[in-house]
């Protein structure tokens, strides 16, 4: 249903995001990880047109067969909301302060369905229902700030499937909460995409979440999709060295929780940094962090090597299978 | 004590609020000068189309210049032998009306032209900021001189006169905090949900400058009544027979020898209303800024 072709942002001259191919099928759950100033983000962003002007975009966002990039902002409009619904990072800030709950939340019906007055409402009360909020018909006249973090990362889903989207993209939207709270976020928007059908494009950094989450994950690095696949052949399997270096540095999957394991053991790191953009190194744009880099990761860009659910972009993959 | 922990968690979020006294006595003194200023200013304005202590301009030939304390003039009377407590009466009148009228406007339409210019794309917001600055570089005496010349002086004039002032005051002061506005999480959400730049202007920043807007307009009534006064002073705002604080300064200009004290009445009533309403906005900016208000929240 949704499918990157070719996209490529730039600014300034400088390539953000450089994604072939990314597809997303109907009801399926895609996590897009990456660490800080990878481009995830800014790939969630893309594909809703929710860039700054300056950024230029090109290639092909293909949305159950229609190209968003050559929509007009106000047709655009038309799909944001209605066809797809995003929840965004922080809670906190992207709930309006002076703005009541039930306003908020109610954005998308009073856009994009013909409902008015007390049908509204209803609607608002039994999304807020939805997503396990107490007490939804007090809570609509509430302000953000009178809200828990928690609180409040359920009322912008509640906002973001208000007019039941087939695409619900979710950008880090744990990475505010307490681990705690993390948890039943995570559940809730896992039994929403599975009661409504809906697909989930989930942004995050963190393997461990994606995993609890997604059926499907795509690395990002350097603004390129460099493994993409099912989640279990890639965290069991990963073959590009970035992918295999993200695992190595996570102390923990909630899946297998052997605790004991891990006291006491020091972790991975992968050294240095994202460079900032316009610094990336010829060739291979991780070879400047990679233990692993040849000559030919300086002179050629690695092609894609693909197996049947699985896709990597490295000349030196990961041989075997330790996770 | 009640175990209120079985209560929902959402009623828990509300804030305590402490009582209406001391919310009240929390307020700063600026707010309570300058919004009694601004009150008895506005109280006398509107007393006067009622009740006035002599009708307009009705001459006492015999009691010229009459100081303070006549028996029947307050305040005396000017060289004409009218009276002073109805002269600055109707001064208000005068003063609340132009200033009032080209306010309102001018912070319309410089509110509009701000977030106007803040919503434009990128490249084209800073030569539109630098044509608002050009604006306030404009001399605005000159510009009123210039309109007293093609329209001829009046209160249409001043009134002209102030708008063409203080639209890019207006402006200028809107686009920074819009801008900032627009850089929000929760306007990105606001496209998410479908919006449009028109109604995120409209509805998630305006009510967000709102403080600013509301503080931006009381010391603009400030300016708006020093300029009104300025612009009768110089003969090229309001006319004869009307009355107007300004007008009155000038006139007892040629009376410094005569009756030096004249001059106190226009003066003190010019100085203390623009004060009025200058206390009032900082009040105001202190009560309306929550980064005053509360402090170290982010």
């Amino acid at each position: 249903m949704l499918h990157l072709r070719n996209l490529r942002v730039t600014i300034d001259d400088h390539e953000i995001i450089n994604i072939d191919d990314l597809a997303l099928q109907p009801g399926a759950r895609l996590g897009l990880v990456g660490e800080s100033g990878s481009g995830k983000t800014m790939t969630a962003k893309a594909i809703a047109g929710l860039l700054p002007n300056e950024a230029k975009v090109s290639g092909e966002v293909n949305f159950d067969g229609q190209n968003l990039l050559t929509l007009s902002d106000r047709e655009l409009a038309k799909v944001r909301g209605k066809r797809i619904g995003f929840v965004f990072q922080d809670p906190a800030r992207s709930l309006n302060p002076m703005m009541r709950i039930g306003k908020q939340v109610s954005e998308a019906i009073r856009i994009h369905t013909d409902l008015k007055g007390q049908a509204v409402t209803d609607k608002v009360v039994d999304l807020l229902r939805q997503v396990q909020l107490p007490e939804p018909e007090t809570l609509l006249r509430r302000y953000p700030h009178q809200l828990s973090g928690g609180q409040q990362q359920r009322v912008m889903i509640a906002a973001a499937i208000a007019a039941d989207p087939e695409l619900l993209i979710a950008d880090e939207p744990t990475t505010a909460l307490d681990v705690t709270v993390q948890e039943e976020i995570l559940r809730l928007l896992i039994s929403l995409s599975e009661q409504r059908k809906m697909s989930l494009l989930f942004v995050s950094h963190d393997l461990g979440v994606v995993r609890f989450v997604c059926n499907n994950v795509a690395v990002i690095y350097g603004g390129n999709i460099v493994e993409a696949g099912g989640i279990d052949s890639i965290i069991n399997h990963p073959k590009h060295r970035y992918t295999a270096a993200l695992l190595a540095a996570n102390p923990g999957m909630p899946k297998d929780d052997n605790f004991s394991a891990f006291i006491g053991r020091r972790l991975q790191t992968i050294t240095g940094s994202v460079p900032p953009v316009g610094r990336f190194p010829s060739g291979c744009r991780f070879r400047n962090r990679c233990q692993h880099a040849s000559e030919q990761c300086a002179t050629t860009p690695p092609v894609t090597t693909s197996t049947p659910d699985h896709r990597y972009l490295c000349w030196h993959p990961e041989q075997g299978g330790q996770s | 004590m009640p175990d209120t922990s079985v209560t929902s968690t959402v009623d828990d979020a509300r804030p305590l609020k402490p009582s209406l006294g001391k919310r009240l006595r929390k307020l700063p003194l600026t707010l309570y000068l300058g919004g009694t200023l601004v009150s008895l200013f506005v109280l006398v304005a509107m007393v006067s189309f009622v009740w006035t202590p002599y009708p307009a301009n009705k001459l006492n030939l015999t009691n010229r210049l009459a100081p303070p304390g006549t028996p029947g003039f307050l305040f005396g009377t000017d060289r004409a032998g009218r009276d002073v407590v109805t002269e600055l009466m109707l001064g208000a009148r005068n003063s609340l009306y132009v200033s009032v009228v080209s306010t309102i406007v001018a912070m319309f339409l410089g509110a509009l032209i701000g977030l106007s210019i803040a919503g434009s794309r990128r490249t084209l917001q800073g030569p539109f900021t630098r044509l608002v600055d050009a604006g306030l570089a404009l001399p605005g005496i000159l510009t009123a001189l210039v309109l007293a010349a093609k329209l001829g002086p009046g209160n249409t004039t001043a009134t002209l006169a102030i708008i063409t002032w203080q639209v890019p005051v207006a402006a200028r002061v809107t686009i920074g905090p819009a801008r900032q506005i627009l850089a929000l999480d929760y306007v990105e959400a606001a496209y998410g949900y479908g919006r449009t730049k028109a109604y995120v202007l409209r509805r998630h920043v305006l009510p967000n400058i709102s403080p600013l807007l509301i503080v931006l307009g009381s010391v603009m009534f400030a300016a708006a009544i020093l300029i009104e006064a300025a612009l009768a002073f110089l003969s090229v705002g309001v006319q004869p027979p009307t009355s107007s604080w300004g007008r009155f300064l000038n006139e007892t200009q040629s009376l410094l020898e005569a009756a030096p004290y004249l001059m106190f009445f226009p003066g003190v009533a010019i100085v203390l209303t623009a004060l009025g309403f200058n206390l009032l906005g900082d009040g105001l900016r202190t009560v309306l800024d929550p980064q005053q208000a509360r402090t170290g929240v982010a």
